[in-house]
């Protein structure tokens, strides 16, 4: 019976291709399921393998390969004729006539039956054959699979893009070092301990608790002066070595009372009279109450002045004063650390200027002081960009020699001496932290935001 | 081998045999089926049921539609085995004394033992040597009985006392069991029409021969059944047995002693019968589940525990059906 032959072999060719789907459905479904699980877990552990796009690509191929492989052995695996066509049969209520007819093939029967079962077989020869169709059930195992394949080719690229928004707000909290932040750090929990400032950057869970708590004394300290909590920080101003907004106001306050001060000796040269008027005493007095020293004593002075001629030799003595205020450090002292730090020992010797630093002055900065070292490789003064001192430390690094390291300017730092073979540290001095807060005319409540702040740039070392 | 002649020819006997009988019977198709089936299989029928259910005459209408010869033994505790398989007796004849072998009326085609329950084991016997072997030996000469035969015996399920119940391995020779039922309302009113009015009953003519049921016969070993098919009914004579792995708990928990090898041939020869009655020309699952019963039922041996809380095997084969599965 030829096409009775050809009925069996039909049934066996498509058993075979359906049993192949099916196993390949179910493989790539758990094999890529179960690989998918291991790659999240990866990355949850922030396993960095995790993030190399071979590896994604080899726990894809490896998925795919397993589910060929798995469809393969399944359509090659022999096919139980008699069971499958009984199964046939039963699932499409036949009354068993094509596993009698392939019962009666199988043994050369009689084939007074097998005339008789033939016609009532190749009847429902295509119910049969669509009885073998793959079940939906495996279609989707196979579309599931192959999302999950893409998942895991994939998986770097999410990966990162998922590790770069966890640790994007942290990062961004102003961590200088731009290391590693996690959300999950408490914005409460306390910096960790650390030895003294060190040339070598600190740790990224220290950093990361240290950008938070440090957004919070920023806050505190823009706050402090009436700024704006919420105001995005200008890291610039931070960085400078002056606070950007400190020199806009007394770069205000400077010319204001350049122009009080104009005005007052103008009068005192139309009227011929030293002493002051009411108005311009209280403007004086009030400039007497926020400033200080050596500024408030000239001012009181001028205050108490009645003769025309010593009134106006104080007010050219307090513009030439305010013209250069206020001048820093730099433009005295050296790049180098001693000088600086000798600078902000005596804040009274030295005349507080309002005027920012320019570039010429950080350059000629190398000049009047014999220690210092012209900066070459940093632009600064232009805007945006901190000023940077390079400085000679003492001691040395490992065996290569000299170290040369850039702090930036106005912190209050100064290097400690030791062995050559020890290596720098940095201390704060936090009293000439006060001095220079005082010299600059900051409130008092702020002094110990600004102390906490260098806590914990400086990780609580000394 | 058979032919397509063969087919056409033994399909036409039964069906008119089974539209003569038909005629007599009323009701009792199951029956009927069961007695057919056996006379198929070359096998013996055990009829159960209460006098007066028209078991008799059910077994003179088979046995007139096929003209065959009936014989009824009535079983009695009095009953020998001569009586039922012959004696010899001392004839004169020309002057001349012998013994000439007077056979008895086991010796027919179609026999009702009714009752056989009432007889002595030893009569029992000589009965079921005939039922097997298809011979009776009288004095060492063996005598062979004329195919087709069979046995339908019958037992009283009422009359206890006086019995002497067939052995289990006697039991287990009979093909098949059959339960005859009391008529529903309407069949029991067709009855009285047919025997108390229309000239009586009569016994159907003559529709088949000795000839068609021994063709039938060979027809019936020929019919298909798949491969899958016989190792389900082997599985479900399994079932049966208590310590086998297929068996559901009840009968772990009621059956002494499951179905013999026997059962199993004869669920299988039995389904290709029921298949050919019903003008198939192969076995199907539902021939086998609608013979399980009558093949099996008789050969199952409840325990103690069973028969006291009077679990019926039927109730057991259902579970047998429900555990288990064709594939």
């Amino acid at each position: 019976m030829p096409e009775f032959e050809r009925l069996l072999s039909a049934i066996t060719t498509r058993t075979r291709r359906t049993r192949a789907l099916s196993a390949f459905g179910l493989a790539l479904l758990i094999g890529s399921g179960s690989l998918l699980c291991v790659v999240i877990v990866c990355h949850l552990l922030r396993t960095p393998i995790a993030l190399r796009l071979p590896f994604g690509l080899a726990m894809a191929a490896v998925s795919s390969l397993s589910a060929l492989l798995a469809a393969v052995l399944a359509g090659r695996r022999p096919v139980d004729l008699a069971r499958l066509l009984l199964g046939l049969d039963t699932r499409l209520e036949a009354h068993a006539r094509l596993s009698s007819l392939y019962e009666l093939h199988r043994t050369h029967g009689n084939r007074v039956f097998q005339e008789a079962l033939s016609p009532l077989v190749m009847q429902r020869k295509s119910e049969y054959l669509e009885a073998l169709r793959i079940r939906r059930a495996h279609v989707g195992a196979i579309a599931v699979g192959a999302v999950f394949i893409v998942l895991l080719a994939g998986s770097p690229w999410l990966g990162s893009v998922l590790w770069a928004t966890a640790s994007e707000p942290v990062a961004m909290s102003g961590e200088p070092r731009g290391a590693e932040a996690t959300a999950e750090e408490g914005v409460e929990a306390e910096p960790e301990e650390e030895p003294a400032l060190e040339a070598t950057p600190p740790s990224p869970d220290a950093g990361s608790s240290a950008g938070l708590l440090l957004d919070d004394v920023l806050g505190d300290l823009r706050s402090s002066r009436g700024a704006d909590p919420e105001e995005p920080i200008d890291e610039d101003a931070l960085t400078a070595s002056e606070p950007s907004g400190t020199i806009q106001l007394e770069e205000e306050e400077a010319s204001s009372l350049r122009d009080l001060l104009a005005a007052i000796s103008e009068r005192i040269r139309q009227t011929r009279s030293g002493e002051l008027s009411e108005g311009e005493r209280a403007a004086i007095s009030e400039i007497v109450s926020e400033a200080s020293d050596p500024l408030a004593s000239d001012l009181e002075g001028l205050l108490g002045e009645s003769d025309p001629d010593q009134a106006r030799e104080r007010i050219e003595r307090l513009l030439s004063t305010t013209e250069s205020f206020p001048e820093t450090d730099e433009s005295e002292a050296p790049p180098g650390i001693e000088a600086d730090a000798e600078s902000l020992d005596a804040p009274s010797e030295r005349e507080p200027s309002t005027s920012r630093d320019t570039s010429e002055d950080q350059t000629t900065g190398g000049e009047d002081a014999p220690d210092a070292y012209p900066i070459s490789d940093f632009d600064s003064g232009k805007e945006g960009l901190p000023e940077l001192v390079e400085a000679q430390l003492p001691g040395e690094f490992g065996d290569t020699g000299g170290f040369v390291e850039y702090i930036t300017k106005g912190v209050p730092v100064e290097p400690q001496e030791s062995e050559a073979a020890e290596p720098a540290s940095f201390v704060v001095d936090y009293e000439r932290m006060e001095s220079i807060l005082d010299a600059r005319s900051i409130p008092g409540n702020a002094y110990e935001v600004v102390r906490t702040y260098f806590e914990l740039i400086t990780e609580g070392g000394p | 081998m058979i032919t397509e002649k063969d087919l056409e020819r033994a399909q036409g006997a039964f069906h008119r045999l089974t539209e003569a009988i038909g005629t007599v019977i009323v009701g009792h198709g199951s029956v009927i089926d069961i007695a057919l089936i056996a006379l198929l299989c070359r096998g013996n029928v055990l009829l159960e049921g209460v006098p007066g259910l028209g078991k008799t005459l059910l077994v003179r209408a088979l046995a007139g539609a096929i003209g065959l010869r009936f014989s009824r033994i009535q079983f009695t505790p009095d009953l020998m085995p001569a009586d039922i398989i012959g004696t010899d007796i001392l004839t004169e004849e020309a002057g001349h004394r012998g013994f000439e072998f007077s056979a008895g009326p086991i010796f027919a085609n179609i026999v009702l033992a009714d009752e056989i329950n009432r007889a002595t084991p030893k009569t029992q016997s000589a009965l079921l040597e005939a039922m097997q072997e298809r011979t009776v030996t009288v004095r060492a000469r063996t005598y062979e009985l004329e195919e087709p035969y069979i046995v339908l015996a019958t037992q009283n399920p009422i009359e206890m006392e006086g019995t002497y119940p067939l052995p289990e391995a006697q039991v287990d020779r009979f093909l098949l069991k059959a339960k005859v039922p009391f008529p529903t309302v309407d069949e029991l009113s067709e009855i009285t029409v047919r025997n108390t009015e229309e000239g009586g009953l009569r016994l159907p003519e003559a529709t088949a021969s000795a000839e068609d049921i021994l063709v039938a016969r060979e027809v019936v070993r020929e019919i298909p059944i798949a491969e899958g098919l016989r190792g389900y009914a082997a599985r479900l004579v399994f079932a049966t047995h208590p310590e086998s792995e297929l068996a559901p708990p009840r009968i772990r928990d009621f059956v002494e002693y499951g179905a013999s090898p026997r059962a199993a041939i004869a669920l299988v020869m039995a389904a290709k019968a029921r298949a050919f009655l019903n003008g198939e020309v192969n076995v199907a699952q539902s021939d086998i589940d609608a013979v399980l019963d009558a093949a099996v039922i008789h050969r199952l041996i409840l325990n103690f525990r069973g028969e006291a809380e009077g679990v019926t095997i039927h109730d057991l084969l259902q579970d047998v059906r429900q555990k288990v599965a064709v594939l």
